[in-house]
């Protein structure tokens, strides 16, 4: 019990490490039940069937949540979890997706459910109940999430809308990319989780998209792998590594600020700190893998070209 | 823990007297009444059937219960003595006292000068001399060393003799002390308590439950029944065939051996067998 | 004694000479002269190593020793009051309060930095209290199966009620974690100057009852009849334990074991009088968890082992040995 913190647990249950395959793909069976359905789609959890256009969905998880609004199946839903807070008019109810309760949702009515963390017997039971599942955890890179995009498309009836997000999602990417210039080799940063120096190494999702603009992780030291690419760092070593940037994904959770860092200490002795190169993200921007990641990239990009100018 | 800083009472002579102690156990009276003097430096054996109260009587003197009346030491009320200044006048061996496995030897007859030193304080020079001393009088100076789990029955009872005198108390009050003894050493312990009685000058209360040994050590004779005193005296006058066949419910015979001692030896019941 | 206080001054010594960093023993040594006072030596080294030794590794190390003394002194304390050798601060239910009161601080809007020692400290109290009188009231004594019983239940109790506050409060669940999983990652000298005051007179109190500890080996009437008040003596003892071992794993979090894999280890290589195990327990303590938290920050260097599972991979199997081996455990005490 002692072992483990939740934000770590998110991450771990999130990740494709424990989860097994990610991603979707769907192949359709022409029949009634509304143009393109039943369809059966591949998710995390196998081959899900879902008979009939959904109009009542439930979301368990925060990133799915956006993603569904993204592709215009707002609509169609019904309860999201407690932990959805983007949009804004999403219905949150008290549903926990980390203790699913197939009772709680089962109060819904639901059509279709969407989860990121798929607990042991979860899925049986809904399967007892008749109601598909669709298991889309934590991308480990963004090939797999826009894979989750469109599997969420096509199992709610808005597969071009679908195919249309990835693309202006791939286009932005590029552009910001382009648009920043490329890091100077060498050029670290220090991801901060939570105030007791979790961290991502550049074989996470986070980690690949710094990669996208130059930087690397100091995390990488500890073995990209360890701990499923989130260590635990020592203080020291993140002093002696001294990042060229901080960024600090624990603003929400811990009220993390640059100016709490500057005031750890020996942390004043940092570059980062001297130099003013720390900045603060949103958490839940900066821990989905949903349509916001253009939104986090982007800050951090602007924030690499006001210091390399 | 501020108060007594007083030193033992060296004036203390060790007369006890009880007057009209009573104890009530779980509702029911389990000592009445009882009353009985005992002159410095005197042993007195307190003897009675199980249950009688002999034990709770020792319990009452040292404390150890809630108790009705009052027991005088050299005509003070002990209920108006500190904790620290009582156990420098009275010191108890229980009836089967603990022994810490590891502990060692020196170490365990170290404690009895605990009312010697402050709530806080360790033992001085002085006190470790006065326990190696003592381990010298008992015999064992040559286990002072070793732990307890390692010395037999009788050595342990003559160290939680020790470990009583080291407390330097007037009073000493032996709960069944040798009842865990083989005979021989049975009569060793009550030898070194006689000789240290005579030696300290120190008064005596033990129960015993060997007649024969209470007849021969103890100078003066307390019998409970019931809770109640029944007889008090020399053993001569106390311990008769009728006193003790009725308060026993037995049936013994009293004899008397060369040297003239009271000899009490149990017999089976009447008509249950007959070996002549 | 000797012994265990050179092996104290080695351990520290060595702790501070190592660490992730890979600083020269020439720079650490420089940087520890450089704040001796009236020495006015001046460390050349840069300012981030000189915030390594200074800011990080020191207080780490002498945080580790004050937690570490305090849980080894605190468990031989507990041991000596019940007279039960798997009596710790774990098993009586003062962790599961104290991260009760813990979890209740940060969750209250309020500045939790400074509440937080004192909401663990109260967590701690109401806990051993409720255990104390739980098991006293099942036992006939205050010794025995009936108190390590009760500690367990009550500890159950408390670590319920905390998790469900837990999930209550579910933005808050990463600071409440970060602080059960019990670990030295973020020590600073603003944490050992909190625990210090705590910590020193929860000490003084408790070695001052070393021999009192040892009368009560004898028993509750031996005590009594040698002008002791055993009841006072275990109330004092447990209040200061308590005390100590709850402003230390407010800073330091839950580490098990400690408590018992220290005291145990000091009896066995002792006479087992409490005069000495108790003062050899708080130098070893302090050994013991300086080693143990060298271990997790080197062995994944880097990154961090947690610290209180470090002690649980030593303390588990001790504690197997310690079951096994009846003699040990229920002589010496």
């Amino acid at each position: 019990m002692k072992l483990l913190r939740p934000g770590l647990i998110v991450l771990l249950l999130l990740t494709g490490v424990l989860a097994g395959p990610g991603g979707a793909s769907a192949s359709r069976v022409p029949h009634a039940h509304g143009p393109g359905f039943p369809v059966t789609i591949k998710a995390a959890n196998g081959s899900v069937t879902i008979p009939s256009r959904p109009t009542s969905i439930v979301s368990l998880s925060a990133t799915a949540t956006e993603m569904l609004y993204a592709i215009g199946a707002g609509g169609q839903v019904r309860a999201v979890d407690k932990y959805s807070n983007y949009p804004p008019n999403a219905p949150m109810t008290n549903l926990n997706g980390f203790t699913p309760s197939p009772e709680a949702i089962a109060k819904y009515h639901p059509d279709l459910v969407v989860v990121s963390y798929d607990p042991a017997s979860f899925n049986a039971q809904m399967k007892k109940l008749k109601i598909p599942v669709i298991y889309d955890p934590a991308a480990p890179t963004l090939t797999v999430a826009y894979h989750q995009y469109i599997g969420l498309g096509e199992a709610t009836g808005h597969t071009a809308a679908a195919e249309a997000e990835v693309a202006r999602l791939k286009t932005r990417i590029a552009r910001i990319v382009k648009s920043t210039p490329h890091a100077a080799p060498g050029t670290t940063y220090y991801w901060e989780l939570d105030p007791t120096y979790y961290s991502v190494t550049s074989a996470t999702f986070m980690g690949q998209l710094m990669t996208l603009l130059g930087l690397k992780s100091i995390a990488d030291a500890a073995g990209v792998n360890t701990n499923g690419g989130y260590p635990q760092l020592n203080s020291e070593f993140i002093l002696k590594a001294n990042p060229t940037y901080i960024f600090l994904a624990d603003t929400k959770c811990c009220q993390a600020s640059p100016a709490t860092v500057a005031a750890r200490p020996g942390w004043s002795a940092l570059s980062a700190v001297a130099h003013h190169r720390i900045l603060a993200l949103n958490d839940d921007i900066a821990s989905r893998w949903g349509p916001r990641i253009v939104i986090l990239l982007q800050q951090v990009a602007n924030f690499l070209k006001s210091h390399q100018g | 823990m501020a108060h007594d800083a007083t030193p033992v009472p060296r004036d203390s002579t060790g007369r006890i007297e009880l007057h009209d102690v009573g104890v009530t156990l779980d509702r029911t009276v389990a000592l009445d009444q009882v009353n009985v003097h005992v002159a410095p430096g005197a042993w007195l054996g307190i003897i009675g059937a199980n249950g009688a109260g002999k034990s709770t009587l020792l319990r009452a003197v040292a404390r150890l219960v809630a108790y009705s009346g009052t027991v005088r030491i050299d005509g003070r009320d002990t209920r108006s003595m500190g904790r620290r200044e009582f156990a420098q006048t009275v010191a108890y061996v229980s009836q089967d006292p603990q022994f810490p496995a590891q502990m060692r030897a020196i170490d365990y007859v170290a404690l009895g000068r605990t009312p010697h030193h402050g709530y806080f304080g360790t033992e001085s020079a002085r006190d470790r001399d006065r326990s190696a001393e003592l381990l010298r009088d008992i015999g064992l100076e040559h286990l002072s060393l070793r732990a307890l789990d390692s010395l037999s029955g009788g050595e342990l009872q003559r160290l939680v003799l020790a470990r009583a005198l080291a407390q330097e108390a007037p009073i000493l009050l032996l709960d069944e002390a040798t009842s865990a003894l083989d005979l021989g050493r049975r009569v060793d312990v009550l030898e070194l308590v006689d000789a240290l009685r005579i030696d300290r000058r120190l008064t005596v209360i033990s129960t015993l439950h060997d007649l024969t040994l209470a007849a021969q050590f103890a100078e003066q004779v307390l019998l409970l029944a019931g809770g109640r005193a029944v007889a008090e005296g020399p053993p001569s006058a106390v311990m008769t065939e009728e006193t003790l066949n009725r308060y026993f419910e037995a049936s013994v015979e009293i004899l008397r051996s060369r040297d003239n001692n009271i000899v009490v030896v149990p017999r089976r019941r009447e008509g249950m067998g007959n070996y002549d | 004694m000797v012994v265990a206080g050179v092996v104290l001054v080695t351990v520290v010594l060595v702790s501070t000479a190592m660490g992730p960093a890979d600083l020269s023993l020439g720079t650490v040594v420089g940087v520890l002269l450089s704040h001796v006072p009236l020495l006015h030596y001046h460390s050349s080294t840069s300012p981030i190593n000189q915030a390594i030794v200074w800011e990080i590794r020191l207080p780490r190390v002498i945080l580790a020793c004050l937690v570490g003394s305090m849980l080894a002194l605190g468990g031989a304390s507990y041991q000596g009051v019940f007279r039960n050798p798997l009596a710790d601060p774990y098993l009586l239910g003062v962790a599961a309060g104290a991260g009760l009161g813990a979890t209740i601080a940060i969750v209250t809007p309020s500045t939790f930095s400074e509440l937080l020692p004192l909401a663990a400290f109260a967590g701690g109290v109401v806990a051993v209290t409720l255990t104390y009188v739980v098991g006293s009231k099942a036992g006939r004594s205050s010794s025995g199966s009936s108190i390590v019983l009760a500690g367990v239940a009550v500890a159950a109790i408390f670590t319920a009620i905390q998790t469900n506050v837990q999930q209550q409060h579910a933005a808050d669940l990463q600071p409440v974690y970060s602080w059960i999983l019990g670990s030295l990652t973020v020590a600073t000298w603003s944490d050992v100057t909190l625990i210090l005051p705590y910590v020193t007179l929860s000490a003084v109190v408790l070695l001052a009852h070393r021999h009192l500890l040892d009368i009560l080996r004898v028993g509750e009437e031996e005590a009594r009849t040698l002008g002791v008040n055993p009841n006072r003596v275990r109330l004092t003892v447990v209040a200061a334990a308590t005390l100590g071992t709850a402003a230390a794993v407010s800073v330091s979090g839950l580490i098990g074991f400690v408590g018992i894999i220290v005291p145990h280890l000091v009896r066995l290589t002792t006479n087992a009088s409490y005069r000495v195990v108790m003062p050899v327990s708080l130098v070893s303590g302090a050994s013991f968890l300086v080693l143990a938290d060298l271990f997790a920050r080197m062995v994944e260097a880097p990154g961090e082992v947690p610290l209180g599972v470090v002690t649980a991979f030593i303390g588990g199997p001790f504690f197997i040995l310690v079951l096994r081996s009846r003699r040990s455990a229920q002589g010496v005490l």
